[in-house]
């Protein structure tokens, strides 16, 4: 996992994070973007491209529209559905869209495409107007109609037809003549010219439809998006998402918080996700709890739901209210850094530099750390993190830091994740039910001391028992120490 | 005049060559002048690409398939692009093959067009699902008949075989070599509920009695007879997803089973093995189904290879049928 979301694209806007690049930096985003259920064929291609949005008015915009997009599917089911097969017929034409643009002369299997495209458009416009719903805005079909359907049949196929032009009907009557007459010489001249006559019309044709070329893209993106809007309405009905409040320097507060991925992956083991509440602000929060409490996943599932609304998309809770951040950054140590030749140390402290660069950049940052320093010597690490806190507490930075390292050190607010209930333990405990037997909730942390769960947890693990006893031995003997 | 009334009886119709320059084409163009005015609705095309205007191995020009208004072709965007009568076109495939998507046309003018078409044989079977569905009553398909293909001419209803000189210069060889393939196509089918279901499998499955089918988690039978599988234990009769090579039969003509065993292929085109091979296992009580199956209406034999061996026609023709009770037409004389 990278520190920096600042990747940069190819694209009309270089210094703003694409989505096709943020699902390259969380598992969890991409399980959810391919779960769209989107109909047509270039709508993927536009998904991807879709831009970070850091201005809470165009957020709210994109939320109030998939909320307008629920209520039509809840409203028009079998109109939803036919609007649903217009759309997955639609192929991807924006090369020739291309050709298009340029003036180029289109081949009849573009011409065809093009026609194909815009019987579609044209009952999907159909469709939406009987239901009295603006949705998108399509332009007048009338003018590139006229275009590529000069009989009027509404037939999505496509030849030069006669109606065209004038000449080249008569050339082809002349055609057919000879051929009857098998007057071979004529015939062959005759084709020729007919040929040659038929690329004058398409020539014809290619300069019509470059005056509509700003109707043609702006119809096509507008049905992409409408694939895009009422595949997450359905999604998000699916999925129990909510569409999350956005309050400029308010709280952040989940409640419910889930995360897709994960619960999915429980639910094929026959397990079940705990959802959790968290509120944070802009002051950091330290996240202490025992091992396999599930501290990573809320920081990856906190990332996520700000990635989400940030793209325009609705978040994996029963309630939220989001503030809005112009950047997530979140540190998770993996495999990844080794193979770029850096220890996992040195990873990490690339990844906490760009943290705090952003920050003092002047950037609104939400940043999510998990365990900083828990490869270094205890005293240095410790160290560390304090630093860290100390750091985001003095420039008002909003983070969620998890650790380890006892909590009585810190002054920020300290969150414990409860883990093991007190009610017993029983006997067949295993890693495959342990899940059952932790409490992922929050709570907030008095701070005395760190629980001591680690030995418990790699017993369940089935860790060689006398390797638990020689620890258990060095834990005892270090509170009788400080006692 | 033959066989073209027996066609119409079949929704769908392949023309496979056994080898390049066996008379395919002449064949394929011969049928379609036949059924022209019939009034029957027909469509037209590839296995594959098949259709350079030259071909590149020995260089002899390959004929082009002559259309007719208004029938139906389907070929890629590139060949179609090379024809020059006046066609309206009625879909273009969102998938791309080699030479990009398939375009599905009609004929408003008679003409010549390369055809060239799916390459895998869900894909073709698809496309003449498809062709059905815009009221095409008979497919007729360019076939190949090539070890290298992924897709397989046994999913039209029909086929014709075109064999010839270029084959085998020696009429016996020819004689023996067609036999063993018109016996391999007369493979009996499996019955339909067992087939639906292993349609899809891509591994080896045993079935047992009652029609129970095991997946045996074994990716190939390659080099069996030296692992210690144990192929029968769960039923005689065993789905074979791959090729049926000579190694395997060899293994288990040799089994003191080998009367109760069954192997069951997709279609006629994944055995491999050689005539000997294979007769050897059928001697000794093996027994092979398939299933796809198509029905074989008659042979088109062409007399002349492009080295330039004329073989005498009539006599080709009567030494195939004493092997083999099907109509056998010379392409060249159905062509004058």
């Amino acid at each position: 996992m990278s520190g920096n979301w600042l990747v940069n694209q190819p694209n009309s806007r270089p210094d703003i994070m694409q989505l096709k690049s943020a699902i390259e930096e969380l598992e969890s985003l991409r399980f959810v973007i391919e779960a769209l259920p989107l109909q047509s064929a270039p709508s993927r291609h536009y998904l991807m491209a879709l831009h970070w949005i850091s201005e809470e008015k165009a957020i709210k915009r994109e939320l109030a529209q998939v909320v307008s997009a629920m209520h039509f599917i809840e409203a028009n089911e079998p109109l939803t559905a036919n609007i649903r097969i217009n759309l997955a017929q639609i192929r991807d034409i924006r090369g020739t869209l291309r050709n298009i643009k340029t003036g180029s002369t289109p081949d009849d299997i573009e011409l065809f495409e093009l026609k194909h495209f815009w019987l579609l458009a044209d009952g999907i416009k159909r469709f939406l107007s009987d239901a009295g719903v603006e949705l998108i805005c399509l332009p007048d079909m009338g003018p590139v109609m006229k275009i590529l359907d000069p009989e009027g049949n509404r037939i999505p196929t496509f030849y030069i037809c006669d109606n065209y032009d004038d000449e080249l009907a008569a050339l082809r009557k002349a055609y057919n003549n000879a051929h009857q007459r098998g007057e071979k010489a004529l015939e062959e001249q005759l084709k020729e010219a007919a040929i040659q006559r038929e690329e004058v019309v398409r020539q014809h044709l290619g300069e019509q439809l470059h005056v509509q070329y700003n109707a043609l893209r702006h119809t096509m993106d507008q049905l992409v998006y409408l694939d895009i809007l009422l595949s997450k309405a359905i999604l998000f009905k699916q999925w129990n998402f909510t569409c999350p409040e956005l309050y400029g320097e308010g709280l952040t507060n989940y409640h419910g918080l889930f995360n897709p991925l994960v619960k999915k992956i429980l639910e094929a083991k026959g397990e079940h996700f705990q959802p959790v509440d968290i509120t944070f602000g802009f002051m950091p929060t330290l996240i202490t709890g025992a091992n396999m409490a599930g501290k990573t996943v809320l920081l990856k599932t906190v990332a996520l739901s700000q990635l989400l609304v940030q793209f325009g998309f609705f978040v994996p809770a029963s309630e939220a209210v989001i503030r809005i951040v112009d950047q997530v950054m979140l540190s998770v140590g993996d495999q990844q850094s080794e193979l770029q030749g850096l220890s996992s140390f040195g990873a990490e402290m690339v990844r906490i530099t760009g943290i705090i660069r952003t920050i003092r950049s002047g950037k609104k940052v939400l940043a999510l750390i998990d365990e900083p320093a828990r490869t270094t010597n205890p005293t240095e690490g410790l160290a560390l993190v304090k630093a860290i806190v100390e750091l985001f507490e003095k420039m008002k930075v909003a983070g969620l830091i998890t650790t380890h390292y006892s909590g009585t050190d810190f002054t920020c607010r300290k969150l414990r994740v409860k883990g093991f209930t007190e009610t017993d333990i029983p006997e067949d405990i295993s890693i495959g039910n342990l899940i059952r037997y932790l409490d992922y909730n929050l709570v907030e942390d008095t701070g005395e001391s760190l629980p001591h769960e680690a030995l418990r947890i790699a017993g369940i693990l089935g860790v060689d028992n006398e390797l638990i006893e020689r620890a258990q031995y060095y834990v005892h003997e270090e509170d009788r120490v400080k006692k | 005049m033959p066989f073209t009334g027996d066609i119409l009886n079949y929704g769908s119709l392949s023309i496979v060559g056994v080898e390049k320059n066996t008379g395919k084409t002449e064949c394929l163009n011969y049928i379609i002048r036949r059924l022209r005015d019939k009034g029957v609705s027909i469509a037209l095309t590839s296995l594959g690409i098949d259709g350079e205007s030259c071909d590149q191995v020995t260089g002899t020009r390959k004929p082009e398939i002559e259309i007719f208004k208004p029938m139906m072709f389907v070929t890629s965007e590139s060949h179609f692009r090379q024809r020059r009568f006046l066609a309206e076109i009625l879909d273009v495939s969102g998938r791309s093959t080699a030479l990009g998507r398939l375009v599905t046309a009609r004929a408003l003018e008679s003409g010549k067009v390369l055809l060239s078409g799916p390459s895998d044989t869900n894909s073709l079977k698809n496309l003449i699902t498809g062709l059905k569905s815009r009221g095409v009553e008979l497919t007729l398909v360019d076939g190949a008949l090539s070890r290298k293909s992924i897709g397989s001419p046994a999913v039209t209803d029909a086929m014709i075989l075109a064999t010839g000189a270029a084959w085998s210069a020696n009429i016996p060889t020819l004689v023996r070599k067609t036999k063993f393939i018109c016996d391999l196509i007369a493979l009996p089918s499996i019955e339909p509920i067992l087939r639906d279901r292993l349609l899809s499998a891509n591994s080896i499955c045993s079935i047992n009695t009652k029609g129970v089918v095991t997946n045996l988690q074994i990716n190939s039978l390659f080099g069996i007879e030296q692992k210690e599988v144990d192929l029968f234990g769960h039923g005689f009769t065993l789905f074979v997803p791959g090729a049926v090579t000579d190694k395997l039969l060899n293994h288990l003509k040799v089994l003191k089973d080998i009367v109760r065993i069954k192997l069951i292929v997709r279609d006629f085109t994944r055995i491999f093995a050689s005539p000997e091979v294979y007769a050897q296992f059928v001697q000794r009580g093996g027994t092979i189904e398939v299933l796809l199956q198509t029905k074989l209406l008659a042979i088109c034999i062409n007399p002349t290879a492009p080295d330039g061996t004329v073989l005498n026609s009539e006599r080709l023709r009567e030494a195939l049928n004493e092997r083999i009770n099907l109509p056998i037409w010379d392409v060249r004389k159905l062509a004058g």
